[in-house]
């Protein structure tokens, strides 16, 4: 399992620039979950717990699944806000996307 | 846009003139530190005979701060006594606890004011006080100025976060009758 992050929608930064916020969303995201699998691994497992969340006439979400979308989201704040340190601008409008892939 | 050098010692020039006295500013609002993590503070500086780090951390980001206070009480002899959101709040503390901490963690990048205006109000420290910036956006330049400022070093948030608690492990210094080292930065 592998994952891509790209800075999307963005009229603000020239490439350059998105590149260093891409890697600096990255290597902290890995800091805060520990390593570039365990990344991809509490992407993928909000993804799951998210979709089921939206699933109206599905069952509760269980205790892991709530702690899988607490534990990215705690991360992906961090590392947002670490990412994007020290720039201003319309940041809120900005969007980070992580997409896991299975291969490699 | 990112801001510049300029820019972020800009803010350090126009406090000198800016600047209020302390009895002043302790009445704007805004200069009021959230207390929830102070604990004790002696500001006579007695360090008693345990070895401790007594941390005053200068961070205005509640999620980053969060995760930087946990991470340093997780490494035993931390204690973090205080911690500042802005500028005036971080230099209102320094000036009145002039002994009481042995590190203090600066943040550059503050949304009121500058962690310079903390870095340049530690100049005047004691010796054997340590102050650390750990920021964002770390050009060469800006890392030469916080030197020249009299931090002891300079740490990326998101590169080297690891060095600076390993930093902050040396400064606690080695368990009972384990040498000790010498603090190094990247």
């Amino acid at each position: 399992m592998n994952y891509l992050i790209r800075l999307v929608d963005n009229e603000e930064f020239p490439e350059e620039q998105c590149r260093l916020i891409e890697q600096r969303y990255d290597r902290a995201l890995i800091h805060q979950l520990g390593s570039p699998e365990q990344v991809a691994q509490a992407r993928r497992a909000w993804v799951q717990a998210k979709t089921r969340e939206d699933e109206a006439t599905g069952p509760d979400l269980s205790m892991e699944e709530k702690q899988a979308i607490v534990r990215w989201e705690r991360a992906e704040a961090a590392a947002r806000l670490l990412a994007f340190e020290g720039y201003s601008g319309a940041l809120e409008d900005l969007y980070i996307e992580v997409q896991v892939t299975l291969a490699g | 846009m990112m801001q510049t050098y300029t820019d972020l010692f800009a803010v350090d020039r126009d406090l000198i003139v800016k600047i209020a006295p302390v009895p002043y500013i302790a009445r704007l609002s805004w200069a009021n530190t959230p207390v929830s993590r102070v604990t004790a503070v002696d500001d006579a500086g007695d360090k008693g005979a345990s070895r401790s780090l007594r941390v005053f951390v200068i961070e205005d980001e509640m999620v980053l701060r969060n995760l930087l206070v946990d991470a340093l009480q997780e490494i035993p002899g931390v204690e973090v006594l205080f911690y500042a959101d802005n500028e005036v709040s971080a230099t209102n503390w320094l000036s009145s606890h002039d002994s009481a901490w042995d590190l203090a963690v600066v943040d550059l990048h503050l949304r009121q004011g500058s962690g310079v205006g903390a870095l340049n109000w530690c100049i005047t420290r004691r010796e054997d006080q340590r102050v650390v910036v750990l920021s964002s956006q770390l050009s060469q330049e800006v890392r030469r100025k916080c030197l020249a400022l009299r931090a002891d070093a300079v740490f990326d948030k998101v590169s080297e976060m690891d060095d600076f608690l390993a930093y902050c492990r040396v400064l606690v210094g080695p368990p009972a009758g384990e040498p000790a080292a010498m603090p190094r930065m990247p």
